[in-house]
C-alpha cells in the first residue's frame, strides 16, 4: 500500500489547507503511480517529523491525535484507490460509516507488514535496555519465565515502531529466526556434552546429526551478515556469525566484532554503528512488500560517504515499500528524484507550504532542480537555501585578495616586472593564498 | 554596483515633510518601518534604482510597482488594496549612525534585498563605496572576475589602505554574498554563453532579458518582490 495524497484543511500544526500530490509526474515511466520513496525537507519547525507522524497515524488508528482532524488520505491499495478520512484523531470510513474505517485489514496483510518506523532517536530506548549489565547464565534465557518476560507482549501485529516503549517486544519479532536459530545450537552443545560424557560413539553420532543440521539450514545470522558486513566493514567492524554461549547476552542481540577478531560489546558500539544495524536489520529480515517504511533524520551519525549511498541501501534492502525519510543533510538529498522531494517553508502566516521545484504543468521536462545532478554545495545553496557558501566571514576577504593579487601579476606581466622583487612576493603570497581557498591554478584561476 | 542617481524623487510630499525639519536644523521624527511615509521613500527610490537592490543589482522589484504612477499628484504612494506582506525589498541606512537624530535623511537611504540589510546591520561603513556619492565611480574602484562572478578592487589601485577600505566595503554590502554571487553567475553565465554562441547580439543588452532565462533555477529569494 503506498500513500498518494495527503490534503490536510487542518489546522494541524504548521498546516492548513495543504495538499502533497505524491505520485510520479506526467512524462515520467511510473507516471501516475505513488512515488516509491519521498523526502521531506525544510527548516527546523516546518513540520517534516509531523508529517511522518500523520503518514504513521494514517495505516496505524492508535497513533492518531485529536489534532488531526480535517484530513483526507489518498492510498493505492492493490489495485484500487483507498480514501482514508481522519477527524478529530478518528478514522472516518465516509463510504461505509457503520463499518470500521482502519484501512489495516487482516487479508491483505496476511503474510506482510503494514508499517516501519524509525524515530530519529533510534537508539534511546535501546540503549537503556541492553546496556544494562546482563551477564547471566545462557541456559537461564532458555527457562520458560524468561522467554515468557521477553516475548510479544504489547508487540502490535504489522506495525513495528521503533519509538515505542515495548522497543524490545518489538526487536523479539525481528530477530525471531535469529534467536531460536541459537537456541537450537545452544540445545544441540548441551546435548553433545551430554553425549560425549556417556560414550564416545553416543557423542559422535549426535555430532553427525548436528553437523547435518547446520548444513539443511543455512544461518539466519550469515544472512544478515552478508547485508550488513559490506556497510559495517568501513567501519571496521563485521556480524560476529560464532557463538561462544558464555552468557545470556549471546542470545539477546546481534553481536559485532572488529575486522581483527576483537568482540564489540553493546556498551561499545558508535551511534554510527547503532544506526546502521538499528535499521538495517529490521528491513533485511522483516517482510516489508507492502509496508510504509518511516526513517527521520536516517543521516544521524553517519559519516557523508556512508549518507551518499544509505538511502540506495534502505531502499534495496525493501523494493517494493514506499519510504518517507525526513532530513537536514545534502547527502541523503542527492539519492532523490526531483518529484520525490517535498521542500517545505514557512509563509508569512506562520503556516507551511510547499515549495514547488518546477513551473508549469507538473511535468518531468518542467523541473528546473536535479539534487541527482548538483554537486554537494549546490544542493546546499540551491536546495535547501543557504546564502553562504562557506565561512563568509573569512572566505570573501581571501578570494577578492586573491583575485586582486591574480591581476596584479597579469599587469606586471604586461609591463614585463614579473621578474622583479614585487613579482616574485606578489606570486608566492597568490601561491599560497589559492591553496588554501582549494584553487587549482589553471588557467581561469 | 552601479552609480545611482537619487535626485527624482516622486515622494514629494515625504521630501517637503523632511525638508521643513532641515531648514529649521532639527532632528527627524523617529524612524519607523511603519510611518505612513516608509512605502513612500521605498517605493520613490526603487523608482530611481530601477527596482534593483542598490549594492548587489538583485532585481527586488518589479516595474508596475515602483513606476511613476504609482504615486498621486500630491506625491503620496497610492496604497493597493491588498498588499502583501514580507517583501524582499528593505529600506536600508546606509550610515546606521545617522538614524537617531537624522532617521528620514533621503540621502542616506537605499532601498535593498532584505538579506543584505540583515547582514550589514550597523555595521561601520565607509563612503567611498556609496552608490549615490558624487565622487563614486565604479570602474575606478571595482573589478569584477566573471570566472568566479566576484567583485573585488581594482588591481591600478596599489595603495593598500585604500585597497583595505574597498575590500570592507565589498564585504559589508554582500556584493559577493554566496547567493548574490550564485544569482549573478546564473544570469550572466546565460547571457556570455548565448553571446558566443551568436545568439544573442550585444546590441541586445540594453533591453530587458526575458525573466524565463534566469528562472531556470530556483529563484534565490525566498519572497516575492516587492
Amino acid at each position: 500500500m503506498k500513500i498518494k495524497w495527503i490534503e490536510i484543511r487542518g489546522p494541524y500544526y504548521q498546516f492548513r489547507n495543504f495538499t502533497l500530490e505524491l505520485t510520479y509526474p506526467k512524462g515520467h515511466e511510473k507516471e501516475g503511480k505513488p512515488l516509491d520513496k519521498v523526502c521531506f525537507i525544510g527548516q527546523s519547525g516546518t513540520g517534516k517529523t509531523n508529517l511522518l507522524n500523520l503518514c504513521k497515524a494514517s495505516v496505524t488508528p492508535g497513533h492518531t491525535n485529536a489534532g488531526m482532524k480535517h484530513i483526507i488520505v489518498t492510498f493505492h491499495k492493490g489495485n484500487k484507490e483507498v480514501v482514508l478520512t481522519i477527524e478529530n484523531g478518528k478514522h472516518v470510513n465516509m463510504e461505509y460509516p457503520d463499518r470500521s474505517a482502519s484501512i489495516l485489514n487482516s487479508v491483505y496483510y496476511s503474510n506482510t507488514n503494514a508499517l516501519i518506523y524509525f524515530p530519529a532517536e533510534i537508539n534511546t530506548n535501546l540503549n537503556q535496555i541492553l546496556q544494562e549489565e546482563t551477564l547471566g547464565n545462557p541456559m537461564d534465557y532458555l527457562k520458560p519465565e524468561s522467554a515468557e518476560k521477553s516475548g510479544e507482549k504489547g508487540f502490535e501485529d504489522k506495525i513495528f515502531d521503533f519509538e515505542k516503549q515495548n522497543v524490545l517486544a518489538v526487536w523479539e519479532v525481528v530477530l525471531k529466526d535469529i534467536k531460536t536459530y541459537k537456541e537450537e545450537e545452544l540445545k544441540y552443545s548441551q546435548r553433545l556434552a551430554k553425549a560425549f560424557v556417556k560414550s564416545i560413539e553416543e557423542g559422535e553420532r549426535l555430532l553427525e546429526e548436528f553437523k547435518k543440521w547446520k548444513e539443511e539450514r543455512p544461518s539466519p545470522i550469515e544472512e544478515l551478515a552478508e547485508k550488513l558486513n559490506p556497510l559495517l566493514n568501513r567501519f571496521n567492524l563485521e556480524i560476529n556469525t560464532d557463538f561462544e554461549f558464555n552468557s545470556s547476552e549471546d542470545l539477546k542481540f546481534i553481536k559485532i566484532k572488529t575486522l581483527n577478531g576483537t568482540d564489540v560489546p553493546y556498551k561499545g558500539w558508535s551511534t554510527g554503528t547503532k544506526q546502521v544495524i538499528l535499521t538495517a536489520t529490521p528491513l533485511f529480515k522483516l517482510n516489508t512488500e507492502k509496508a510504509l517504511i518511516l526513517i527521520d533524520e536516517p543521516e544521524r551519525s553517519l559519516y557523508p560517504d556512508i549518507q551518499t549511498e544509505i538511502v540506495t541501501y534502505y531502499t534495496d534492502l525493501a523494493p517494493q515499500a514506499q519510504f518517507f525519510f525526513a532530513t537536514h543533510s545534502p547527502m541523503i538529498a542527492s539519492s532523490f528524484e526531483p518529484w520525490e522531494i517535498v521542500e517545505l517553508k514557512f509563509e508569512a502566516g506562520g503556516y507551511v507550504y510547499q515549495e514547488k521545484h518546477y513551473e508549469g504543468e507538473n511535468c518531468v521536462d518542467n523541473y528546473f532542480i536535479d539534487p541527482r545532478y548538483l554537486r554537494w554545495d549546490s544542493i546546499l545553496m540551491n536546495l535547501f537555501d543557504l546564502g553562504i557558501e562557506g565561512n563568509e566571514a573569512f572566505r570573501n576577504s581571501a578570494l577578492t585578495q586573491a583575485l586582486y593579487l591574480r591581476e596584479t601579476l597579469k599587469k606586471l606581466r604586461t609591463q614585463d616586472k614579473i621578474e622583479t622583487e614585487k613579482g616574485k612576493k606578489t606570486l608566492e603570497k597568490f601561491e599560497k593564498l589559492a591553496k588554501k581557498l582549494g584553487w587549482t591554478l589553471d588557467e581561469k584561476n | 554596483m552601479k552609480k545611482i542617481d537619487k535626485r527624482e524623487i516622486l515622494a514629494t510630499e515625504y521630501k517637503a515633510w523632511i525638508d521643513g525639519y532641515d531648514e529649521k536644523n532639527e532632528d527627524h521624527p523617529k524612524y519607523d518601518s511603519s510611518h505612513k511615509y516608509y512605502k513612500d521613500v521605498l517605493v520613490s527610490l526603487l523608482y530611481c534604482q530601477r527596482g534593483l537592490c542598490a549594492y548587489t543589482e538583485i532585481l527586488i522589484a518589479d516595474e508596475e510597482r515602483y513606476a511613476f504612477n504609482n504615486f498621486n499628484t500630491d506625491g503620496r504612494y497610492i496604497k493597493r488594496g491588498k498588499e502583501v506582506s514580507g517583501f524582499a525589498a528593505q529600506l536600508d541606512h546606509f550610515d546606521s549612525t545617522l538614524k537617531s537624530a537624522k532617521g528620514w535623511l533621503w540621502d542616506n537611504f537605499f532601498a535593498v534585498l532584505d538579506k543584505i540589510n540583515v547582514q550589514k546591520t550597523n555595521k561601520p561603513v565607509d563612503d567611498i563605496l556609496k552608490p549615490d556619492s558624487p565622487e563614486y565611480d565604479p570602474y575606478k574602484l571595482l573589478a569584477y572576475d566573471k570566472d568566479h562572478h566576484a567583485f573585488y578592487p581594482n588591481p591600478d589601485i596599489e595603495d593598500e589602505e585604500l585597497f583595505g577600505r574597498i575590500n570592507r566595503m565589498i564585504d559589508l554590502l554582500g556584493l559577493n554574498y554566496g547567493t548574490i554571487k550564485a544569482q549573478r553567475k546564473r544570469y550572466l553565465s546565460l547571457i556570455l554563453n548565448r553571446l558566443s554562441l551568436g545568439m544573442l547580439a550585444y546590441r541586445e543588452l540594453g533591453r530587458p532579458i526575458s525573466l524565463n532565462w534566469i528562472r531556470i533555477s530556483k529563484p534565490v529569494r525566498d519572497r516575492p518582490m516587492f
